[in-house]
């Protein structure tokens, strides 16, 4: 029985959560020491250049495809697509809860107003039928 | 003056070094030499000059007065959230700029309460939310006509009236104007779910909003 899932390899897709990249998604593609890593989302897929990263900004996901150590962009992009990783983590719980914090805090005021009477509507309906019983 | 003449008040024909060398010409011949003359340069001007120049206003640096730059996220039709003075917090309808810079606007009267209304852009957060305004005439509708009814009453007796009587007819036309306004207005703002509870809700801010990371 391992205790850990998700490794630090190369092909492993990670999410960034510190500095300028935070929030976007890449690829490891090296790794330098203990506590650094080459990262590559390529920039057009997810606006990840190839650079050197410390794990600790790291956060790694389910998804890899099975890499050798330095590859190069062309490669990289063959694997995601091959495997639909990308794909798969926004359709994953996760990638589902990043994308709802988005649409709220992209909520205009009308949306949001739109929320408001629908959790009202709702809240209702609760009520209701609790007092039924 | 003998050798000199003035050109100009204050202005001789003739400065101070040639002045002395004419002295110094008619000395010497005075004492017997020749009286040289002073050759008058001739002056050759590289383009004419007016006699008596008539003086020429410098350009004007004043700006044509023109309205307020518009917001940029303020559109025809836009939904702007108003954020002082009487109607603080309600969502209206934004129709055009008039010339003096501020903005037209309108409740729906029927929605939340206020009529047609001018307002200044500093006091309002505009909305990405749009109605549709095609269906609306604001054409009759400037400065003038928000300008404040005086009623020709004269003496004492007048004063008190004009101060409690509001004109009738003034106020029919306004009424009219305003049903006019509304009317296609409202037809398009039924059009969409929920726009009229919209704006007949007023704006608040709850516990953790932040007016500066909201998106309006």
């Amino acid at each position: 029985m391992s205790m850990f899932k998700r490794f630090v390899e190369p092909g492993r897709l990670a999410l960034i959560t510190y500095g300028p990249c935070a929030g976007k998604l890449c690829t490891v593609t090296d790794i330098v020491d203990q506590k650094r890593v080459v990262v590559d989302g390529p920039e057009d897929i997810t606006g990840v250049r190839r650079h050197m990263m410390p794990i600790k900004r790291l956060s790694l996901t389910d998804f890899r495809f099975v890499a050798k150590r330095g590859i190069r962009e062309k490669v990289l992009r063959k694997g995601l697509e091959k495997s639909g990783n990308l794909n798969k983590f926004w359709e994953s719980s996760w990638g589902k809860k990043l994308k709802t914090q988005e649409a709220r805090k992209n909520m205009t005021d009308f949306e949001r107003f739109k929320v408001m009477c629908a959790k009202q509507k709702r809240s209702k309906e609760v009520k209701k039928s609790l007092k039924k019983k | 003056m003998g050798r000199n003449e003035m050109l100009a008040p204050g202005v001789p024909k003739y400065g101070r070094s040639k002045m002395m060398k004419m002295r110094k010409a008619n000395q010497y011949a005075k004492k017997g030499g020749e009286k040289k003359k002073v050759e008058e340069k001739k002056v050759t001007y590289g383009k004419y000059v007016e006699a008596d120049p008539v003086k020429v206003p410098l350009p004007s640096t004043k700006r044509s007065s023109r309205p307020t730059k518009l917001k940029k996220t303020i559109k025809p039709g836009s939904v702007l959230i108003v954020l002082s003075g009487r109607f603080m917090g309600k969502r209206v309808v934004f129709l055009k700029q008039l010339p003096s810079g501020l903005l037209l606007v309108t409740g729906p009267y029927k929605l939340n309460g206020c009529p047609i209304r001018r307002i200044n852009q500093a006091y309002v957060i505009a909305t990405s939310t749009t109605v549709d305004i095609s269906g609306v005439n604001t054409d009759k509708i400037d400065d003038a006509y928000f300008a404040r009814v005086k009623e020709a009453k004269e003496g004492e007796e007048g004063f008190f009236d004009n101060q409690e009587k509001i004109n009738p007819e003034w106020l029919e036309k306004r009424k009219a104007d305003q049903k006019a306004i509304d009317e296609p207005l409202l037809a398009a703002v039924s059009k969409v779910s929920l726009l009229a509870e919209y704006l007949q809700a007023p704006f608040t801010l709850s516990k953790g909003q932040a007016p500066h990371m909201m998106k309006f």
